[in-house]
């Protein structure tokens, strides 16, 4: 459980925000290659928080929005000091990228350089394939069956024509819904360890 | 004259300001799928409030890319650009904060939360369906962006280099960047 009292040493903020900085600033690309580092930095280096905890936290935070990077760490600071904790270890973590984007944004306002120009579209066109990937892996944890597989049809087409993702969204928590209430059991992810539902 | 011309560019940038919290705070609560499930809601957020061209847009997801941290705070990129210094400052706060405050929520009541199987089955519904959108972005992204076969094999390898070797990140961003500016340069 969430509240259990746990013997470890507490961090303190400052020390907490030191720690979420490292990571701020070092934490490149987000995804699994940061979550390790996050592990590594909280769970191995300072032992504020233990292996299975960590595992719990990553897996609650897929089911909040957000990125996940910045929702494992939120998660982390709430356990260990509350919401101050929470609010200051998000600032610690995101103050780094926040000025490096500033300074990009006003940059390439006033700078016109062309190899700059030709970096950027060159960045501009690996999103492409790194969009590729992402959608590889999530469908990955999607449960196979008709109606996931004809939600994801349907939203690339409502896309591709231009509607409005909200309601993509809500269309797509809708039909869940019913499903659920017209199957009477939850998709399955199957075998993977991930998945929970079986474990009552 | 000129007094009467000062205050509507303020009532402006408040509109503007205002729009931006409440546009964002969407598009936090509403990115499920990681980050990236909030490229589609940023970019219908953005182009339909003629915030940023196109382009300008494309840039901003790139920029998001270059910082370390995660997709979302293009949400800066966009704000700055909307609303200046105090733009960026609202569209991060606002972008962030639902998931925080799920974050919240979660930690108190996920054991319990997990248990509801109509909600697992929302979730999963939810999220193949940001699949479908994350594919749609990619899609018209790319059709935007790759107008010649060099655009398209940098955006392939990328693909597969992501898929495949699970190289770190920065190398992937670092070699797209410079094998455009060879490529890609006016």
């Amino acid at each position: 459980m969430v509240n259990a009292p746990v013997r470890r040493p507490r961090p303190t903020l400052l020390a907490l925000m030191r720690v979420y900085t490292k990571i701020g600033i070092l934490g490149f690309g987000g995804g699994y290659a940061v979550l390790s580092f996050i592990r590594s930095e909280v769970v191995d280096g300072h032992a504020w928080i233990d292996a299975e905890q960590f595992d719990n936290v990553v897996e609650m935070s897929a089911f909040a929005p957000g990125p996940t990077t910045s929702n494992v760490l939120a998660a982390i600071a709430y356990r260990l000091q509350g919401w101050k904790g929470l609010v200051m270890g998000t600032i610690a973590a995101l103050w780094p990228s926040f000025l490096l984007i500033m300074l990009l944004a006003v940059t390439t306002r006033i700078l016109h350089n062309p190899w700059l120009t030709g970096a950027l579209h060159g960045i501009e066109v690996a999103v492409v394939g790194l969009l590729i990937d992402v959608v590889w892996t999530l469908w990955k944890d999607v449960p196979k069956a008709v109606v996931t597989a004809i939600l994801a049809l349907l939203s690339l087409a409502l896309t591709v024509l231009g509607l409005n993702p909200v309601i993509t969204i809500g269309i797509a928590a809708a039909i869940g819904l019913l499903d659920f209430l017209i199957r009477r059991q939850p998709l399955s992810r199957g075998s993977k360890p991930t998945s929970e539902i079986h474990h009552e | 004259m000129l007094s009467g011309l000062v205050r509507k560019e303020v009532v402006k940038d408040i509109g503007h300001v205002v729009a931006l919290v409440l546009n964002f705070l969407w598009v936090g609560l509403l990115g499920f799928g990681g980050g990236f499930g909030m490229i589609p809601l940023m970019k219908s957020a953005t182009l339909s409030h003629h915030w940023l061209s196109v382009a300008t847009f494309d840039k901003a997801i790139a920029m998001g890319q270059i910082t370390p941290g995660p997709v979302a705070i293009s949400a800066t990129f966009i704000g700055e650009r909307v609303a200046g210094p105090l733009g960026a400052l609202v569209a991060t706060i606002a972008v962030f904060t639902p998931s925080l405050v799920v974050i919240v929520v979660l930690s108190h009541w996920f054991t319990r939360l997990k248990k509801v199987l109509a909600v697992q089955n929302v979730l999963f519904a939810t999220l193949a369906a940001v699949t479908g959108l994350i594919a749609g972005v990619a899609m018209t992204l790319g059709e935007s962006l790759i107008h010649a076969w060099t655009g398209a094999v940098l955006a392939l390898v990328v693909a597969i280099v992501a898929l495949r070797w699970k190289v770190p990140y920065w190398s992937i961003i670092l070699g797209a960047g410079v094998v455009g500016a060879i490529w890609f340069r006016p």
